[in-house]
């Protein structure tokens, strides 16, 4: 609502409504492509053949397929494992606590680290997915420098811990978003707040424990958000560095959801496991900001 | 007895030194004021006091016991910050109550201590609050009350009026005099206000450039300053000091081109001093040249109500006179200010106070 106080906001009503128009378009061509997706979720169109022309209704067909048939629900065990381990435990835990700990460091220590993260999250991910290829490949760095001259014999990593090379990679590339943001964070905290309670008596945990992470708790809420949604939703670096496999290992939602759609041809069925997807993204992100709200208060 | 002595303490960082070499005696039960100008090492000495900056050289005992790497806690001191550093996400209670919980407190003991300190200090009504519910002297009231809920040797204050107005400041001041004198522990305080550390004070410490210039009470610190800084820095307006170009004959000529009759009397001081300085409200305005004193113009009066702050010029050299009667006097005009040289101060060329 525009009150009598921003005479400077309704002066430019006119200009401001004439630059909001790209705006609207947009937000038109998002719910039409939103509300198309969850149509299709609803009929059995798919990408080639005869249904591919004259799909038919099928109603909630597809959503009890996403039930009663193994490969969704497996996906989102798997989604839930890299998830978390990833982005909850790895780039948020390791982002904080780098932050932390790089806030008293040396400036060259601090560039160094610094540019060794960065770097991580300035490859393209394609680019990642074969450096981690390189590195975990049964010819690759770690069983010729590490694994082969200690004697033992060459492992196929990408084969054998697939979940947990494809959890290492997206924490090396996702850390640093992280920890820039809690770097920020940490700067909004008065010096003095943390010299009280060393002249308190608490330690380093305590310190972290009872001050730090309460003070803290509003950004790294935030932050859970940003990063669970674009983990749970991500999809170039697996993709490039497994496939989904070894088998479906790795085989994400992002992953089922385009093999389902683009690889068998069921749109229809893609489609519902996208929604499926929105659904749960949407579920974690209200819990969250609920968290968020109920902590603040 | 000393409670705190600092022997011979060197601070630097990296390369940068900060506090050469400092000694400082602190009598137990005293309120102690280390008062200078910004930048003048003050607060790294209270800092090393706290144990929130490590002593690069020399000794600091507290009981007699070196404490130089002891934590804040086994040294028995604690500390009220400039900013308060209450804890934002706690309650009163629990800003008071934290440092005995991490002390392993049950939660009987912690209640009890906190109700305690709230009585003295007025904050029983407030324990449930959080710090942004609070006025700027409650929050205050709360830094204290986390200071002392411990029984502390020694409280140290940095600075702690310096975030309120004026109004505020004056009722925080007085408050903190009171608390000072019923709870009778030794407090180290940190101001740049001289007003404050004269109104405050046992005893005040004037730093300047990581040295302490003067050690004494308010009362010698102003009647008596040691050197021409202290002389400058104690006061206010601050006192005309006059750099002794030349003296001849009752007559001394000042750096900047003003000339100052003397009496006789104080000729044996004039011989060796380089600084003569006088209080503004030593001087004395008189239409005509009588006794001890220099001719000066009128540049501008402040009228302040109960007094009056008149500006001068005597050759180059700015004077400021204070005068509790009313002037009458114009811009412009010429006068006599006169002085009596025993309310005089005589300093030699190695800034030394000459008695």
């Amino acid at each position: 609502m525009i009150s009598t106080s921003h005479v400077w906001l309704r002066r430019s009503a006119k200009p401001m409504a004439i630059a909001a128009i790209p705006a609207v378009l947009f937000i038109l061509l998002f719910i039409f492509y939103a509300g198309w997706t969850i149509w299709t979720s609803f009929t059995d169109l798919s990408l080639l053949g005869r249904k591919s022309i004259n799909p038919s209704f099928v109603g909630f067909d597809n959503y009890i397929r996403l039930i009663t048939r193994d490969g969704f629900l497996q996906s989102v065990w798997t989604t839930t494992v890299f998830t978390f381990f990833s982005a909850i435990v790895g780039q948020c835990g390791i982002g904080l606590l780098l932050a932390i700990i790089m806030k008293s460091s040396r400036f060259r220590l601090k560039s160094f680290v610094e540019f060794a993260i960065l770097f991580g999250w300035l490859a393209p991910d394609v680019v990642a997915a074969f450096m981690w290829n390189a590195f975990a490949s049964s010819d690759g760095m770690i069983n010729v420098i590490i694994l082969q001259p200690l004697g033992f014999e060459s492992v196929n990593l990408l084969n054998e811990y697939a979940i947990e090379v494809v959890i290492i990679s997206n924490i090396w590339k996702g850390t640093a978003w992280s920890y820039l943001l809690f770097s920020a964070a940490l700067d909004t905290v008065s010096r003095e707040v943390i010299e009280a309670a060393y002249m308190d008596g608490a330690n380093a945990l305590q310190r972290l424990r009872h001050v730090l992470l309460p003070l803290l708790r509003a950004q790294i809420a935030t932050n859970l958000l940003f990063v669970t949604i674009w983990t749970y939703a991500f999809f170039s670096l697996i993709y490039a560095l497994t496939g989904g496999g070894p088998g479906r290992e790795t085989e994400v939602l992002s992953i089922y959801m385009y093999k389902q759609a683009f690889d068998v041809g069921k749109l229809g069925y893609g489609s519902a496991v996208a929604i499926a997807m929105m659904l749960i993204v949407g579920g974690l992100s209200i819990f969250y900001v609920r968290q968020n709200k109920d902590q603040t208060r | 007895m000393a409670i705190l002595e600092a022997k011979h303490i060197r601070k630097d960082y990296n390369t940068i030194n900060v506090i050469s070499d400092l000694s400082l005696e602190v009598q137990e039960g005293d309120f102690t004021v280390l008062v200078g100008p910004s930048g003048c090492g003050k607060s790294t000495l209270l800092r090393m006091i706290a144990g929130l900056e490590d002593i690069t050289a020399g000794d600091l005992l507290i009981d007699g016991r070196r404490a130089n790497d002891l934590h804040p806690r086994e040294r028995g001191i604690s500390m009220v910050f400039q900013s308060y550093a209450l804890y934002p996400h706690m309650s009163v209670h629990d800003n008071i109550g934290f440092g005995l919980k991490l002390e392993g407190k049950t939660k009987q003991q912690i209640t009890e201590a906190v109700r305690e300190v709230a009585d003295t200090l007025q904050l029983t009504e407030y324990l449930d609050r959080k710090p942004s519910q609070l006025s700027g002297g409650q929050r205050q009231r709360v830094a204290i009350g986390r200071a002392i809920v411990r029984k502390p040797r020694i409280i140290l204050f940095d600075e702690p009026l310096s975030n309120l107005d004026a109004k505020l400041r004056v009722e925080m001041r007085m408050e903190l005099m009171k608390f000072h004198r019923s709870h009778n522990i030794t407090t180290i305080y940190v101001t740049h206000d001289q007003v404050e550390a004269i109104t405050m004070a046992d005893r005040i410490a004037v730093l300047e450039k990581g040295d302490i210039r003067q050690y004494d009470t308010p009362r010698i610190l102003f009647d008596k300053p040691a050197n021409p800084f202290v002389a400058s820095f104690i006061g206010s307006p601050q006192m005309n000091l006059f750099g002794v170009s030349s003296a001849t004959d009752h007559l001394v000529t000042t750096d900047e081109n003003a000339e100052i009759r003397l009496p006789d009397a104080s000729m044996a001081l004039l011989s060796d001093a380089a600084v003569i300085g006088v209080r503004p409200e030593h001087l004395k305005l008189k239409t005509e040249a009588a006794g001890t004193g220099l001719n000066a113009t009128v540049d501008l009066v402040e009228n302040l109500g109960d007094e009056s702050v008149i500006h001068l010029l005597a050759g180059d050299q700015r004077i400021t006179a204070r005068s509790h009667e009313p002037v009458e006097c114009e811009i412009g005009q010429s006068v006599f200010l006169g002085f009596d040289t025993n309310r005089a101060h005589f300093f030699d060329d190695m800034k030394e106070r000459l008695d």
